[in-house]
């Protein structure tokens, strides 16, 4: 169990007032706020450590390299893996750009791709793009009226020409939990890749790479505690070492000649130029604190304030808020997603903004989900470790307020 | 001093800048003594509504014809 109460204490926006209200931060699956621990170990680092890294002989530079290193390490344990087989990247659709320029030469003429129709649009629009290059099929898994994946469907389209079957471990949207284990075995019969974008994932649930039996997987720091302008790109070593190198430069080659080039072993083959040091120090104590807290525990308390959040809108507001998404707990992440009959999603946003909650509107960069459900736009709650029932009580209050202005 | 005006009714393409975000940086800004002439449609944001965003705010809201009203922060 998470004592939320103390753990606030380290998160001193939580502190702030808007128009007169502490906030109700419930925009995580955006971007998630960061406890003191990150921000001091970032400006430590920087004030006492700071130099570039595997360039130089010096003190600071060797310094800083071994907490860049060390760094990988600690993000490969929190997903069950080693420190060779992370490679840090900007985010989730950096990530997920370069495996699928990286692995374009492995694709050819009418190979398959596989995704699904609730991706965010970063493990959409790169494949999307990669097929049409290498004139590949693309192919879409639907998803039923509350957005659980069609398995079935994927067993179906699944042939000897799939090379890549890409999903989502948890939806943005809808909140659904893909049986990432399933869509594996499937896959796996035949030679394809299994990509999974767990940037909503890998913040909330215990992830572990090797029990899901996934080849690649893409996150982001920033939803976790963590800074900006860093994130993951996990593969099995192996296949990382088979991807072509979306940027060429420092840093990741041992020996160049005018006519030869010798590179570096994977993950530094693929992190060309000066990476984000400060930024992969700072996600890494993001994650010592989110292991601190305990991932199942995270997950656990999320689930409640799900539970809590749809049982509250299934009792008092049902008439007027249609819930998107599995109404079971049990099937979801952290984030209730959903409409208010008579009044535009943005209006509902702006109006919760007024209370000091903030949420987020609009689409959620997944253009097809929506369209699949057909839906014009949607508002989301999502939730994080610092968030409170009393939060979603206070949520509620206001919904039901504001729902309460159309006839 | 010329209102500011906003309209409602008119729904730009895409995801950027909706025009009730508009509106509500506009309340933001709003100084004591300015007013904010909003047009809208009741079916795509109700009366009430506006009121009750008025009032989290803290400004009078006067209903000018059946789609213009009148947010103003009054001088203290």
């Amino acid at each position: 169990m998470i004592d939320v109460e103390t753990l606030r204490k380290d998160f001193p926006i939580l502190e702030r007032e808007i128009n007169g209200q502490k906030i109700v931060y419930f925009d995580n699956a955006a971007s998630s706020q960061k406890p003191v621990q990150v921000v001091e170990r970032m400006r430590d680092f920087y004030y006492n450590t700071y130099a570039n890294v595997h360039r130089g002989v010096h003190t600071l530079s060797q310094e800083a390299s071994e907490q860049y290193e060390e760094a990988h390490a600690v993000v490969a344990s929190l997903i069950g893996t080693k420190k060779d087989e992370i490679v840090f990247t900007m985010g989730t659709t950096d990530s997920i750009n370069m495996l699928a320029h990286g692995i374009e030469p492995l694709i050819g003429e009418g190979d398959e791709i596989i995704t699904t129709v609730m991706e965010h649009h970063s493990n959409y629009l790169p494949w999307k793009f990669l097929s049409k290059r290498k004139k590949a099929k693309l192919k879409i898994i639907d998803v039923d009226e509350d957005g659980r994946l069609d398995y079935t469907q994927l067993e179906n389209l699944v042939t000897q020409r799939t090379r890549i079957v890409a999903v989502c471990h948890m939806s943005n949207v809808t909140g659904f939990i893909t049986n990432v284990e399933k869509v594996a075995k499937i896959a796996h019969e035949t030679e394809a890749y299994v990509v999974v974008d767990g940037a909503q994932s890998v913040p909330h649930l215990p992830v572990n790479v090797k029990k899901l039996d996934i080849d690649f997987m893409a996150f982001s720091g920033h939803k976790m505690l963590g800074p900006t302008g860093i994130g993951v790109l996990y593969g099995k070593k192996d296949l990382l070492k088979e991807l072509t190198p979306y940027r060429y430069g420092g840093g990741m080659i041992s020996r160049v000649t005018l006519s030869e080039v010798e590179f570096q072993d994977v993950p530094w083959r693929l992190e060309a130029g000066t990476p984000n040091i400060v930024q992969a120090v700072g996600l890494a104590e993001a994650v010592k604190y989110l292991k601190k807290v305990g991932m199942e525990n995270i997950e656990s308390h999320e689930k409640q304030l799900v539970k809590k959040t749809l049982t509250l809108i299934q009792e008092e507001l049902k008439e007027k808020i249609k819930i998107v998404g599995p109404l079971n707990p049990q099937e979801r992440g952290g984030l209730v997603t959903f409409t208010v009959k008579g009044l535009d999603h943005h209006t509902v946003a702006s109006l919760l903004d007024a209370y000091g909650i903030m949420v987020r509107s609009g689409k959620h960069c997944a253009h097809p989900l929506h369209e699949r459900l057909g839906l014009e736009g949607t508002v989301r709650a999502s939730f994080y470790l610092y968030n409170t029932e009393h939060e979603v009580e206070r949520f509620i209050q206001a919904l039901t307020e504001i729902v309460g202005t159309v006839d | 001093m010329r209102a500011k005006k906003i309209d409602l009714t008119i729904q730009p393409e895409g995801c950027v800048n909706p025009p009730i975000v508009r509106l509500t940086r506009a309340i933001r800004e709003l100084k004591q003594g300015e007013e904010i002439e909003v047009i809208y449609k009741e079916d795509l944001i109700p009366l009430k509504t506006l009121q009750l965003l008025s009032r989290k705010y803290g400004l009078s809201l006067i209903q000018i014809s059946s789609n213009k009203c009148i947010l103003k922060r009054e001088e203290s």
